[in-house]
């Protein structure tokens, strides 16, 4: 079943309609909850006047941040600082060592200062949306309007207004990775130093479905209950009872069918928070159906990092030294740092460079929070190194494709430790590039240029080479267990958001124990039986769970054999495990799981004296697997973009697309396509489409809708040429290295690298992001004007 | 307050309803018919999208009060004697949703082109047909993919310019 | 109804009243649907004119035999607005009757020098359009037909934006003998006619480029995704693409 496009399980439901998304859950008696949002990036909040809200017709209550404070609870702790990549025992930043360090917990309503256009301010709970929205219209708040900041360049200003008074100049943790001084000494012999700046923008994550929140108090249990779509019920639930200073029994999160995730789902959101408080306080069910405008202020947004590389060469191309400095735009709230630090980990990504370092300094703005955005950091490490080396291969006079092959680690090198401390395992990234050129006719290019050129066109082609380095919640468990029935309950902490959990893993559990895929029964999403997980993102799930399942798996048949041992009266090592059955060849019997859990329940088996002799408490064909740390992966590849561009306007169009993709084995190839078009997709909406712009003077949004920020149509993506590589890693036992990244992860270094070749602009400053038509012939007009 | 008289997935019903109550919101919050999706609220993204009296319109932009008297089709409604329509069956084969959120509007707007069987059809007259439903997770190439698979099923004989 | 209450909308299609009013940023007190009245439904060819009546969606529009034959490009320009769904409930009086500054059908009206038939009197397409989302209509007045004239050969090239789908510059020109217009959308507060463009279309008999055509680029609607300079250029590139269709 591995390796098989297994149509899947979650399917039926979805296009039919049945799918259970948390808006079309329906509470009897809910009441509805409706957020009045600050139309200020900054500003004093001097009063707010709820009177006539309250008394407005079936309202239940006008609530602030004063009567959250009241009830003495506090904000969400996020722990924005990660797990390190290599030892997730230690955070990634070494916060301990700033003094200065300061992390806000985060209110469900602002509390005195709003800090963000679309921060909730108030919240206002009655019997119809309808009611909610005309009371909200008679609250009045008093807002004294403070000078905003946007861009994180400007937050470090003398004069730039300060987000929170323990925090200096904005600067929430600066720290440097890297060992500075031999990268200067490097770069100050170096034969050529090469500098840009790069601004990658900020995105919006657009999911399909808008968040929402249900939150039901149970009186006689005592038990508080939200039921939201997210990326994982057990951060959710730890940030929630800490917040609301629960107990762990006390609380469950419920997580039904989720409409994309991408990865700014995963931390909790005010609003959650906010309804789980109201339906606590007011012991009623609370249900809060966000709007698409709301997601546009107050989704966690992602990019929007400012990254200055200096790159020094020897009179080769080598690489001498990579220099870098990030400014991180953690937006008002710190909610995940994330990217930055993922980031720093696989800058030098695929090249063998002896010395590198990076400055990151992560900065408060007026904006939305940011955290991981699909890649989470390595989109933007790749985009600046891929385009310094076609910067440098201009500047140099060497050929595009040859610094690359000068600079890429062989696969003689691996295991290949990096500057900042990553260990490639695996990967033939020269094979990978030059299969890439192949199939993408890098060589005919002058040929079709000549012809576009004939038709008035521009012309170019760019390449990016990329690797990752996943990272995620260093934590998981699985369950395994046989039914009475024969059927075997897998719960996971993964939260699939269409990823297609319930048809990989369930291949995965068949590859290992034999189960058909229709007795495997799928469950997840809901604390009250999945006792620990991390969720899913940064392309951590088949890797984790699969190693999960392998594990747990090998228990299982371990005690499989012990309990047919047991039964027949043999020695285990009688017992063999072949074809998914039990055997014991010298009496030739043998068992499936199935016949052996009939046998159990059978009253033929005395099962306390089996738990004794095996040592087991809980049920006997239960296994519950769990994994702490770091499982490395480096899935890796190359891709091509070859485009036009229409000088008269500025268009761009993408003519084809090629890549060569290393995700390790791949589980189901069906899925990893998917995944592979839907993270391109989005890669190419940044390049191309996607801006979220920002009044400079007021922090006024102004990209708030779909009709301003532009998400990809059908048709955005050109004629593809994918192939899948393989170039096998031993560190785990599925082979996997993940695909959930590998479309984003080349896509906007690729097109930019295509953009520049076509326009011959690699001498000038970067083109801006998104480049879209306006951009594009902006930018020409400019290079025109030098010319003459 | 308005009562309207609507025939949805072949069902007569009537209901009392504030003036302003949308399609939208008359199917998912009075029929509990919840597959149709409201993903924006500006007309954009498609998921809202059902049939009415032969024409595929966003249910979120329609006032119930416009349409008294309509047949409505939703997703629902789509397939017929537990027999998944041509176009539900195409999206499963090629893997033509994620998250699903998008895939009723998606379905809804294929299977009202797919009604009559089409002169041509190519990447760009799809790529047009799409341009009123908008998906996050895909990235659309088996949407597209989908739409042949099952044009062809629904009209064997049709030329197609370009392989599915 | 329109005259007695002073918070009376009509509602056409729907596909712009209905969004305003999700945000809240109009109440109409009542709304007048007048879809069933069939007349407004109509598309007839009256010798030398057809006659579109109010109420037709941009679906019908683009799909009726009589303007395919008669005035193809209409079809075409009404095939690119929104999307399929929006086509099917928009309609041209709504269109009109809104005169969005990016909207498509003024630009046909004013280039093809059309008519508005309303239930008070007939409007020129010249005194029709006067400002951003402002007309020549009178509050109690309604929009019952258009008419357009036949005969003129005109072509309409549209540069989307490519997030909302409207025109960031839409250019209908019509070039038939003497008859020569040229209408811009997109780019100014309101539709209007590039006179300068139009004279060099009178002056020369093969398909000019508008490179140095003066343009009021003060009056342009500049946007922080489109510089004034940008749609100054897409109004000059479109509209020699268009002459180049429109020369044999």
């Amino acid at each position: 079943m591995i390796g098989q496009s297994i149509l899947r399980f979650e399917d039926d439901r979805l296009i039919t309609g049945l799918g259970q998304y948390t808006d079309d859950i329906k509470i009897e008696g809910q009441t509805y909850a409706y957020f009045i949002r600050s139309e200020h990036a900054h500003a004093k909040i001097n009063s707010i006047y709820t009177q006539d809200a309250l008394s407005s017709p079936d309202v239940l209550a006008v609530l602030t941040a004063e009567d959250y404070l009241n009830q003495g609870y506090q904000g969400i702790q996020h722990v924005p600082n990660p797990a390190d990549a290599v030892d997730s025992s230690r955070p990634s930043f070494s916060i301990a060592k700033n003094p200065q360090y300061f992390v806000n917990l985060h209110l469900p309503l602002a509390h005195r200062v709003v800090r963000h256009v679309g921060e909730t301010v108030v919240m206002v709970i009655a019997k119809t949306v309808l009611a909610a929205k005309n009371a909200a219209e008679m609250v009045v708040i008093d807002y004294e309007v403070l000078d905003a900041v946007v861009k994180a360049d400007d937050a470090l200003g003398e004069a730039a207004p300060q987000l929170w008074p323990q925090v200096a100049r904005n600067v929430c943790h600066e720290e440097t990775f890297g060992d500075l001084e031999r990268v200067e000494e490097k770069l100050r012999q170096a034969a050529h130093v090469i500098e840009r700046r790069f601004i990658n923008s900020r995105i919006v994550n657009a999911q399909m479905e808008p968040r929402s929140a249900i939150g039901l108090y149970d009186e006689h249990q005592d038990s508080l209950t939200l039921i939201s779509g997210s990326q994982g019920v057990n951060k959710q639930k730890q940030c929630l009872l800490e917040a609301l200073k629960l107990r762990d029994d006390q609380v469950r999160v419920i997580c039904p069918d989720v409409g994309g995730g991408f990865g700014p789902r995963t931390m909790l959101y005010p609003e959650q928070l906010a309804v789980a408080w109201a339906a606590l306080r007011l012991k009623k069910p609370i249900k809060w159906r966000g709007e698409r405008s709301e997601c546009f202020v107050s989704d966690y947004q992602g990019r929007d990092q400012i990254i200055h590389s200096t790159i020094g060469f020897d009179h080769n191309g080598k690489i001498v030294a990579v220099k870098n400095t990030w400014l991180a735009n953690i937006g008002a709230h710190s909610v995940s740092f994330v990217p930055p630090s993922n980031g720093m980990r696989i800058m030098t990504t695929v090249y063998d460079i002896p010395q590198a370092c990076v400055n990151i300094k992560l900065v408060y703005t007026n904006t939305v929070p940011t955290g991981p955005y699909r890649g989470a950091g390595r989109p933007e490490s790749h985009h600046v190194m891929e385009r310094m080396l076609d910067i440098a291969a201009d500047q140099l006079h060497i050929d595009r494709i040859k610094i690359r092959e000068i600079n890429l680690i062989r696969k003689d090198q691996l295991p290949y430790r990096s500057p900042m401390g990553l260990t490639y395992d695996s990967g033939d990234f020269v094979a990978n590039m030059q299969q890439t050129l192949q199939m993408a006719l890098w060589s005919d290019f002058p040929k079709r240029k000549q012809e576009s050129i004939s038709r008035g066109k521009l012309r170019g082609i760019g390449l990016a080479n990329y690797v990752e380095a996943p990272v995620g919640a260093p934590i998981e468990r699985i369950c395994l267990s046989l039914k009475d029935n024969g059927h075997l309950e897998f719960i996971t902490g993964t939260q699939s958001q269409g990823q297609g959990h319930e048809t990989t893993f369930r291949q995965v559990i068949h590859h290992y124990l034999g189960f058909a895929l229709e007795d495997i029964i799928f469950r997840s999403g809901d604390t009250q039986f999945v006792t620990k997980g991390g969720g899913t993102h940064s392309d951590r799930s088949m890797r984790i769970v699969g190693t999960l399942i392998q594990n747990a798996s090998e228990e299982l048949i371990a005690r499989g054999k012990s309990i047919m041992a047991f039964i027949h009266r043999v020695e285990s090592k009688e017992v063999q495990w072949m074809n998914y059955r039990f055997e014991i060849t010298k009496l030739g019997l043998s068992m499936t799981f199935f016949e052996m859990s009939k046998a159990l329940n059978s009253s033929e088996i005395d099962l306390q004296t089996l738990k004794t002799e095996l040592n087991i408490e809980s049920p006997l064909l239960q296994v519950i697997a769990d994994f702490k740390g770091r499982i490395p992966a480096h899935p890796t590849g190359c891709a091509v973009c070859e485009l036009e561009i229409d000088p008269q306007t500025g268009e761009v169009q993408l003519l084809n697309y090629t890549s060569v993709d290393d995700v390790g084995q791949v589980i189901n190839p069906l899925i990893v396509d998917g995944q592979m078009h839907g993270g391109l997709a989005q890669g190419l909406g940044q390049a191309l489409s996607e801006g979220y712009y920002f009044d400079s003077q007021s922090g006024q949004v102004l990209s708030g809708s779909f009709m301003d920020y532009g998400v990809p149509r059908a048709g955005r993506i050109p004629p593809l040429r994918i192939k899948f590589s393989e170039d096998p890693t031993l560190l785990n036992p599925l082979r996997i290295k993940g695909g959930g990244e590998s479309g984003i992860t080349p896509a906007t270094a690729c097109v930019f690298n295509a953009l520049a070749n076509a326009m011959n602009s690699n001498r000038r400053d970067e083109i801006p992001m998104p480049a879209t038509s306006s951009v594009v012939w902006t930018y020409l007009q400019t290079i025109k004007e030098t010319h003459e | 307050m308005i009562t309207s008289t609507l025939q949805i997935n072949g069902q007569q019903v009537s209901h009392q309803l504030p003036d302003e109550t949308l399609l939208v919101e008359l199917l998912r919050e009075h029929q509990s018919l919840t597959g149709t999706h409201v993903g924006c609220d500006t007309t954009q993204c498609g998921a809202c999208t059902v049939e009415v009296d032969g024409k595929i319109l966003k249910s979120c932009t329609l006032l119930v009060a416009q349409i008294d008297g309509s047949q409505i089709t939703t997703i629902e409604g789509l397939s017929s004697n537990g027999h998944l329509h041509p176009v539900q069956e195409a999206f499963k084969e090629c893997h033509a949703l994620q998250c699903g959120f998008c895939t009723p509007g998606m379905i809804m707007a294929i299977s009202h082109f797919l009604k009559d069987k089409p002169q041509e059809l190519n990447d760009e007259i799809i790529i047009k047909a799409l341009e009123g439903n908008i998906c996050r997770c895909t990235g659309y190439v088996n949407i597209i993919k989908a739409f042949k698979t099952a044009a062809l099923k629904m009209y064997p004989d049709l030329q197609m310019l370009t392989e599915a | 109804m329109l005259q007695n209450e002073e918070n009376a909308k009509i509602i056409a299609g729907g596909m712009t009243l209905i969004p305003t009013m999700k945000q809240r940023l109009a109440s109409p007190s009542a709304l007048i649907d007048l879809s069933s009245i069939s007349l407004l439904h109509q598309i007839q060819v009256q010798g030398d004119a057809i006659e579109i009546g109010s109420l037709c969606t941009h679906h019908q529009v683009s799909a009726d035999a009589s303007v395919q034959a008669h005035l193809p490009t209409l079809a075409k320009l009404a095939s690119m607005i929104a999307d399929p769904q929006v086509r099917y409930k928009g309609t041209i009086g709504g269109s009109l009757a809104n005169n969005d500054p990016a909207a498509d059908y003024p630009a046909a009206l004013l280039g093809l020098g059309g008519i508005v038939k309303t239930n008070a009197r007939e409007i020129d397409a010249d005194d029709f359009f006067q400002g951003m989302f402002s007309t020549a209509l009178n509050s109690d007045e309604i929009i019952l037909s258009i008419r357009l004239p036949l005969g003129k050969k005109s072509s309409y090239l549209k540069f989307r934006h490519p997030s909302s789908g409207y025109a960031l510059c839409g250019v209908w020109m019509t070039r038939s003998e003497s008859f020569k217009r040229v209408a811009i959308t997109g780019v100014y507060p309101c539709v209007r006619r590039w006179l300068e463009a139009e004279d060099l279309l009178l002056q020369s008999s093969t398909a000019p480029n508008f490179e140095s055509t003066p343009i009021e680029i003060e009056d342009i609607l500049s946007t922080h995704d489109s510089s004034a300079h940008y749609k100054a250029q897409l109004m000059r590139v479109l509209c020699a693409r268009a002459a180049n269709e429109l020369t044999p």
